[in-house]
């Protein structure tokens, strides 16, 4: 299981700032953390991350309050799935890309990302999500 | 904690060329590379990428990195994949075939059987020559382009200004959200807390980690929100955008693009309308084994 803290973020922007913002900041942030590693350019796997910024940005409306326990749950539901679609996508992307069937698009590409990324988002969420509402509430934004 | 970008001038062929012409050749590589499986399409687009690196001047220091990934990919993907577990081709590769070592082989005094077939190892040979293809015209990206190009190239490649200025954006802030690390990184150190070794199970790591994500996070969202408004005070958005960095087509550029066209579309009517689609084992690679 791997460290990567960094996979909430785009989750967390959806959350807060709706798809659009979701979208752009896992698309455009797993491309500029790619290009900054000298790992190239992977579009399929750029898109992955969009979609899991997405799929909880369309969850923000559903999003009351950061701190109530129902509005948590549902920002975990929607980690769970943009987790399962966008790693979806970007591992059923090797088939075309790779050449790889399917045992190996799900044992290797998908279960190590869905895995890690959903552990991630789930566990940090929640607590981004409380410390969001301590700062909207002192700001007054 | 310095962010070094990866980019520098070396005065080589590809720095001469605009950014816009070389992302539309590394696309038309990337589309043409997963248009077929046909070896020969695919060996010729192998050599056309690997002429593209080389002219680039990059060292294997400076690359390194970068390659060792790309080699983790590769060896799970062919090694483990196609050759040792068997899996990894289906659907390309028809069922059955001539084994490589049909009366099995010693090995440390046992002996032993193996499934490979010589059609399976032809294809880890085919799916080495794409996805090496592929990776080649892409790693070079970071090290070749100037970070200021991004945002103005994808602008003139269509894109609209808000997502063209979001990438400039990102480029521009990097470095000062690492300087945030690290400040936030000395103060929660100051006051106990490690990141030097995580280790231990992922609640552990995590627990470990979210007294930094989250004060940097939460910092970042204030200070693009402050940026935010600083823009809007600025009329961002209300008009057209100039940008510093300014591109200019030369007649090598639009050679360039016309030579990804021609290859692009050549593969594609030699793959969809002359039958080069699909795999196929050419018959001296049946002669090594026999």
């Amino acid at each position: 299981m791997g460290v990567r803290p960094a996979v909430v973020i785009p989750m967390f922007f959806g959350i807060a700032f709706g798809p659009i913002v979701g979208f752009i900041t896992g698309f455009v942030g797993n491309i500029l953390a790619d290009l900054l590693s000298g790992y190239g350019f992977w579009v399929w796997w750029d898109l992955g991350n969009g979609i899991m910024g997405l799929i909880p940005g369309l969850f923000s409306v559903l999003i009351t309050n950061y701190k109530s326990g129902s509005s948590i749950l549902r920002a975990e539901i929607s980690v769970v799935l943009g987790v399962l679609f966008g790693m979806g996508l970007a591992a059923v992307s090797e088939m075309w890309v790779s050449g790889a069937d399917m045992n190996t698009v799900i044992f290797a590409n998908f279960l190590p990302a869905f895995l890690t990324n959903v552990l991630w988002g789930l566990v940090l969420l929640p607590l981004l999500m409380v410390a969001y509402s301590a700062i909207v509430s002192q700001s007054g934004r | 904690m310095l962010v070094a970008w990866n980019y520098r001038y070396r005065n080589s062929l590809i720095d001469r060329i605009d950014p816009r012409a070389r992302l539309i050749f590394s696309f038309a590589v990337l589309i043409a590379a997963t248009s077929t499986w046909n070896p020969l399409l695919l060996a010729i687009i192998f050599v056309i990428s690997i002429l593209w690196y080389a002219v680039a001047k990059l060292s294997w220091k400076d690359t390194k990195r970068g390659w060792m990934m790309i080699s983790i990919l590769l060896f799970t993907m062919i090694v483990v994949n196609t050759i040792i577990t068997g899996g990894g081709a289906g659907g390309v590769v028809p069922e059955g075939g001539q084994l490589v070592w049909p009366d099995g082989f010693n090995l440390f005094g046992r002996h032993m059987t193996f499934g490979l077939t010589v059609e399976r190892l032809w294809f880890a040979v085919t799916q080495l020559m794409r996805i090496l293809s592929i990776s080649l015209v892409f790693i070079m990206i970071p090290y070749t382009m100037d970070s200021r190009a991004y945002g103005v190239t994808f602008r003139k490649l269509g894109l609209p200004d808000r997502l063209a200025y979001t990438m400039e954006l990102s480029f521009r802030f990097i470095p000062t959200l690492a300087r945030n690390f690290q400040v936030t990184l000395d103060a929660q150190r100051a006051r106990g807390f490690e990141l030097d070794s995580v280790k231990g199970g992922i609640f552990n790591k995590i627990k470990r980690i979210a007294p930094l994500i989250i004060p940097v996070t939460m910092n970042a969202i204030v200070s693009s929100e402050d940026i935010a408004n600083a823009m809007d005070l600025r009329g961002f958005g209300q008009q057209k955008r100039t940008w510093l960095y300014e591109l200019k087509y030369h007649w090598w550029d639009y050679a360039v693009i016309a030579f990804a066209v021609i290859m692009l579309g050549g593969v594609l009517f030699l793959a969809f309308g002359r039958g080069m689609r699909l795999f196929q084992v050419p018959q001296w690679w049946y002669g090594l084994f026999n």
